[in-house]
């Protein structure tokens, strides 16, 4: 079934196995609150690393039964995420969580070499699932958060991500944008440029499993009119499901455009490690949460 | 266009004289050459080189009385001088080499207040070539000038063969960029050129033309290749230019058809104001009479 809102996602998840969330160092009370909604749903199971005593006073405070999540204890936050990611290479969890550590320490235990969860030469990117108010679908989009000025490998590899989380969403053959400055070939514009080469490669069959256009401007990729008014013509204009952005100031602009302007949901996970992992960050609303952890449910 | 007998044809229906200017016509072939040209009535050659020499020759015998001229210049570097500013002040209409060395005739094409290159043209080669097992003309670059093309002298090279072929009758050529592999590779940058070639071909910032690649030479001008290997390209095998990474294939690829495959070629410098016709001395007579035919072809509508 193809995902065409956010909370579709819960649809289908009631209908699967139930797949294991690792929360590392989560003791507070945003952390404990998003995974036990999610637990209650039924749509994951929820095992919580960190302090028992610290987990069971928060769970106390909000009226949530401990009783619902496997607890692990350990009593530092560094521990918490080498813990963390130990559960999910013994194939005791199926994907993870950031609690209340520092981004910094969880990515940290994510790239460890010799205990990590990165297999050599993977690259870690960060995926947005948005739901925009005036938008007929939903819009998968990258790198707003972890790769400052990605180079073309790394293009290719957000690319192939974005594609991978829209298989996951069911959607078949999704659009895929590639913006940029202007939609001319400008070579000595990098975004421009880039996007020339990926969408050569996929005209090549080098990159599969979704239709890529590019260079595009971010009307083309979402507005069929102003593609019309310019003339391009390509089934990926005005109905893109994924947008590649060139850099994190544009990707992280329209990330939180959506969130603050448009008021319309979204949610994220980290592609690239063995596992998704949850990056949700505490000015995150609980909603958002909720989908961040249903997302990463849908492709763990 | 299948032959270049055509653009002999189609040089002789222009209906008048092409005035050449030859620096040092001193060299048997290239006489032979030219001779033939002004017999068949569309070159009227301005020899330029030592008058003593040139009579000597017996191809110069073989020029029709009245419509050739001898300027006595025996110095090397002065009569190629005198015959770069024949051309430049319009006296004559397409620059040739005769027994010079390339270097020195080149440096003066090249020189800034003399020359015929405007400011910041690449100067460039495309040949066309005739090739007995394939269908039609195909024009390839650059065969002489730029050993390394970067991206900028890649797409002149392209505007200029795109140009070459329109002036032969060739509507919307096919341009093939010519790779190893049809595939966009990081590790071999001249497939990144293409790329972004193709696809600016593709948003008509390349015009008149359709461009594909990267292409192998197999895709380019081989259609059951294109069926078997199943890559979807516009060329389809149907290629009528074709562009080439750097001069060593492209030299090597039309040296191995003038030997093995009974080739014919006529090539010109590109970017120039006027046509210039540059050959080796080891090329042919009859290829030498074809270049001076698609001079005359080219100095028309440039």
């Amino acid at each position: 079934m193809e995902i065409r809102k956010l909370e579709q996602m819960f649809d289908v998840l009631k209908t699967r196995e139930k797949k294991r969330l690792v929360a590392a160092w989560a003791i507070d009370a945003h952390t404990i609150m998003a995974v036990s909604e999610a637990v209650k749903m039924g749509i994951i199971e929820g095992i919580l690393i960190g302090d028992e005593a610290l987990i069971h006073k928060v769970c106390a405070e909000h009226n949530i039964d401990p009783a619902i999540f496997t607890i692990e204890h350990c009593s530092s936050d560094a521990d918490a995420a080498s813990l963390a990611v130990d559960l999910i290479n013994q194939n005791r969890g199926d994907f993870l969580m950031k609690g209340l550590l520092s981004t910094d320490r969880y990515m940290r235990a994510i790239l460890n070499k010799e205990r990590g969860l990165m297999d050599p030469g993977a690259i870690l990117s960060h995926v947005t699932v948005a739901e925009p108010k005036n938008y007929h679908k939903l819009l998968i989009f990258g790198d707003v958060a972890i790769i400052p000025l990605p180079d073309l490998k790394q293009k290719l590899a957000i690319t192939n991500y974005l594609i991978k989380v829209a298989h996951f969403l069911g959607i078949k053959e999704p659009k895929v944008g590639l913006q940029a400055a202007s939609e001319q070939t400008l070579p000595k514009i990098p975004s421009c440029a880039d996007a020339a080469i990926i969408s050569k490669m996929a005209q090549r069959g080098q990159i599969k499993g979704g239709i890529i256009e590019g260079p595009l401007g971010m009307d083309l990729i979402i507005d069929k009119e102003s593609a019309e008014i310019k003339g391009m013509q390509s089934e990926v204009c005005g109905d893109a499901d994924c947008i590649l952005f060139p850099n994190i100031e544009a990707g992280n602009a329209f990330y939180k455009t959506i969130v603050k302007l448009l008021k319309s949901n979204l949610c994220a996970i980290v592609m690239g490690a063995r596992v998704p992992c949850v990056l949700t960050s505490r000015g995150d609303s609980e909603t958002s949460k909720l989908y961040s952890i249903a997302l990463a449910a849908m492709l763990a | 266009m299948k032959h270049l007998s055509e653009i002999v044809t189609k040089a002789k229906a222009l209906g008048r004289r092409t005035k050449i200017a030859v620096a040092m016509a001193e060299d048997a072939n290239t006489m032979g050459a030219l001779a033939r040209a002004a017999s068949d009535g569309f070159v009227y050659p301005i020899l330029i080189g030592s008058k003593e020499r040139i009579m000597n020759l017996p191809e110069t015998r073989k020029m029709p009385e009245g419509y050739y001229m001898i300027v006595d210049i025996p110095d090397a570097a002065k009569a190629t001088k005198e015959a770069v500013r024949m051309v430049k002040s319009s006296e004559a209409d397409v620059l040739m080499k005769g027994l010079v060395s390339t270097d020195q005739f080149l440096r003066e094409v090249l020189s800034k207040d003399r020359g015929l290159l405007p400011p910041k043209a690449v100067m460039s080669y495309t040949c066309a070539l005739e090739l007995p097992k394939y269908h039609k003309l195909l024009l390839i670059s650059d065969t002489a000038v730029l050993p390394n093309p970067d991206l900028n002298q890649k797409i002149a090279m392209l505007n200029y063969s795109v140009k070459m072929a329109h002036q032969l009758g060739i509507k919307e050529p096919k341009v093939a960029l010519i790779s190893a592999t049809e595939k966009v590779s990081l590790g071999m940058p001249n497939t990144i050129d293409y790329a972004l070639i193709s696809k600016m071909a593709e948003r008509g910032q390349i015009k008149g033309c359709t461009v594909d690649g990267p292409l192998d030479v197999f895709l380019a001008c081989d259609p059951p290749s294109v069926q078997i290997k199943g890559v979807p390209t516009p060329i389809a095998g149907d290629a009528d230019i074709l562009i080439f990474p750097n001069l060593e294939t492209a030299n090597a690829f039309y040296k191995g058809l003038m030997l093995f495959a009974g080739g014919e070629l006529a090539g010109l410098i590109q970017g120039t104001t006027k046509p210039v016709v540059v050959m080796s001395r080891s090329e042919s007579e009859n290829s030498k009479y074809y270049c001076i035919a698609l001079s005359c072809l080219m100095k028309e509508e440039s």
